[in-house]
C-alpha cells in the first residue's frame, strides 16, 4: 500500500530534491509498480499545468508620469558623474530611514543629484519635513542640476489633493521656482480613493505615476537615491 | 565591507529589486488570487525591501529575502482578513463570484480555482516550489517552516490538485507543449 512517504519520495523526486540511496530505492520501485509511474508522470503534468497557468501574469508596466513633462538637464562629465554617484551613494546611506528617527530635521544630500523623496502618510508634520527637504535640496546648487521628485502615496496624496493640502501655495511657488521638481501622486492610491467616493483633484503642478512603489524601484534601478519620509 | 563593494551590493540591490517585481507579483496573485491585494502585498513587499534593505548582508541571497518579506506580508494580510483563524484552517479564496464560475472551463482559471482552494500554507509551498523553483530549503526559509513540513504540505497540495484536476490532466492537448516539457 502507498504511503504518505512514498508520496513526499515522488514529489522529491520530481522536484530534484531526492538523494542517495532514496533515488535507488525509488527507482527499483517504479520498475515494479506501473501505478507509481502513473503517479510520477501526474506529478510531472501538474507542475507544468501550475505553471501554465500563471505564466502571464504580470503587474501593470512601469509607465513614466503623466501630465506635465520634466525638462531635465542632462549631466556633465563622466567623471563628475562617478564622483556624484560615489557622493550620493555615500549620502543615500547617511540618509537610510533605518539610521534616523522619521521625523528627524532634514537633512541636505548635498552631492546627491538625483533623489526621491517619497511621503506616505497623511501628517502635516511629515509633509513638512517632506517639503522642507526638498527645498534644501535643491537650493544647494541653487536648483540648477539636482533633480528631485516628491513622491506621493496612500496618506501622502493628500498633500497633493486640492481641499486637503495645508501646503498648496508653497507647492505651487516651489513648482515655480524649480523646474527640475517633480510632485507626484500614485494613480493606484488615487483610484482607491475614487473608489471609495473621494472626489480626488490634484494640485496644479502634480503629476501622476501608476504605482508609487514601482516608480521608486524604476528610479533606484537608474541610480537615484531615495530618501522615505 | 569596502567602498567598491558596498557600492556593487547596491547597485545589484536596485536591479534585484526590479528583476524580482514580475515574479513577486506573480506569486502575490498565486496566494491571493486577486489582482488588487497582489498589487498591494507587492507594494508592501518592497516598501520593506527598502527600508531595510541594509539587513540583507548576502545579495546572492536576495530572491529568497524578497520572498521571506512577501510572505510576512501575506501572513499579516490574512490575519488581517481573519483574525484567529489558523492559516493551514481557511483563507479559500473565494471562486463563486459568476464571473469565475464562467471562467471555470478554461484551464488557466480552474488550475487557479483549484490552487486557491488549497490551505494557504500548502498554496504558499506549491507556489514557491513550482512557479518560483525553490527548493525544498529555500522554501522552508521562506515560509518559516521545517522542510519535513514543507515536504507534507506539497505532497498533500498535488494529491489534492491531482484529484481535483485529473479530468485536466488527461486532456493535455489542451496545454500548449512547449508547457509540457519543462521538467525540473
Amino acid at each position: 500500500m502507498k504511503t504518505e512517504h512514498k508520496d513526499q519520495q515522488l514529489s522529491a523526486f520530481v522536484d530534484d530534491e531526492l538523494a542517495g540511496a532514496d533515488v535507488e530505492d525509488l527507482y527499483r520501485d517504479l520498475q515494479d509498480d506501473a501505478a507509481l509511474r502513473s503517479e510520477l508522470a501526474e506529478i510531472q503534468g501538474l507542475k507544468n499545468l501550475i505553471r501554465h497557468a500563471y505564466e502571464d501574469v504580470a503587474p501593470e508596466p512601469v509607465a513614466a508620469p503623466r501630465r506635465r513633462p520634466i525638462a531635465w538637464r542632462t549631466t556633465a562629465s563622466a567623471a563628475t558623474l562617478l564622483l556624484c554617484v560615489v557622493a550620493g551613494w555615500l549620502a543615500h546611506s547617511l540618509l537610510s530611514p533605518m539610521d534616523a528617527p522619521a521625523l528627524a530635521a532634514p537633512t541636505v544630500a548635498a552631492a546627491a543629484d538625483r533623489v526621491v523623496v517619497h511621503v506616505d502618510k497623511s501628517d502635516a508634520r511629515s509633509w513638512k519635513t517632506a517639503l522642507d527637504t526638498v527645498e534644501q535640496l535643491l537650493n544647494a546648487d541653487g536648483g540648477h542640476n539636482t533633480k528631485v521628485e516628491l513622491l506621493t502615496n496612500a496618506g501622502g496624496i493628500d498633500l497633493l489633493r486640492r481641499g486637503t493640502s495645508p501646503y498648496a501655495a508653497r507647492i505651487e511657488s516651489l513648482a515655480q521656482r524649480y523646474p527640475n521638481l517633480a510632485f507626484i501622486a500614485c494613480a493606484t492610491g488615487m483610484q482607491r480613493l475614487q473608489e471609495q467616493g473621494v472626489d480626488v483633484q490634484l494640485l496644479a503642478p502634480a503629476q501622476t505615476a501608476p504605482s508609487a512603489l514601482e516608480h521608486v524601484v524604476e528610479r533606484l534601478t537608474s541610480g537615484w537615491s531615495y530618501r522615505k519620509i | 565591507m569596502g567602498i567598491i563593494d558596498r557600492l556593487c551590493h547596491e547597485r545589484q540591490f536596485r536591479d534585484g529589486l526590479g528583476k524580482y517585481r514580475t515574479r513577486l507579483y506573480r506569486m502575490a496573485f498565486a496566494w491571493s488570487g486577486d489582482h488588487t491585494t497582489a498589487e498591494d502585498l507587492v507594494q508592501e513587499a518592497l516598501a520593506r525591501a527598502l527600508h531595510n534593505r541594509h539587513q540583507l548582508r548576502d545579495i546572492e541571497k536576495l530572491a529568497s529575502w524578497l520572498f521571506s518579506i512577501l510572505a510576512n506580508c501575506w501572513r499579516e494580510h490574512l490575519r488581517r482578513q481573519r483574525p484567529g483563524v489558523p492559516l493551514e484552517d481557511d483563507h479559500a479564496i473565494d471562486w463563486q463570484c459568476p464571473e469565475c464560475q464562467q471562467l471555470q472551463a478554461d484551464v488557466v482559471s480552474r488550475v487557479r480555482a483549484e490552487i486557491g482552494r488549497l490551505p494557504p500554507g500548502q498554496r504558499q509551498v506549491l507556489t514557491l516550489v513550482d512557479l518560483e523553483g525553490m527548493s525544498y530549503a529555500e522554501t522552508a526559509e521562506v515560509a518559516g517552516v521545517p522542510i519535513g513540513t514543507v515536504m507534507s504540505r506539497l505532497s498533500r497540495a498535488r494529491s489534492s490538485l491531482r484529484a481535483a484536476l485529473a479530468d485536466l490532466q488527461h486532456r493535455e492537448p489542451q496545454v500548449s507543449k512547449r508547457h509540457l516539457t519543462v521538467v525540473k
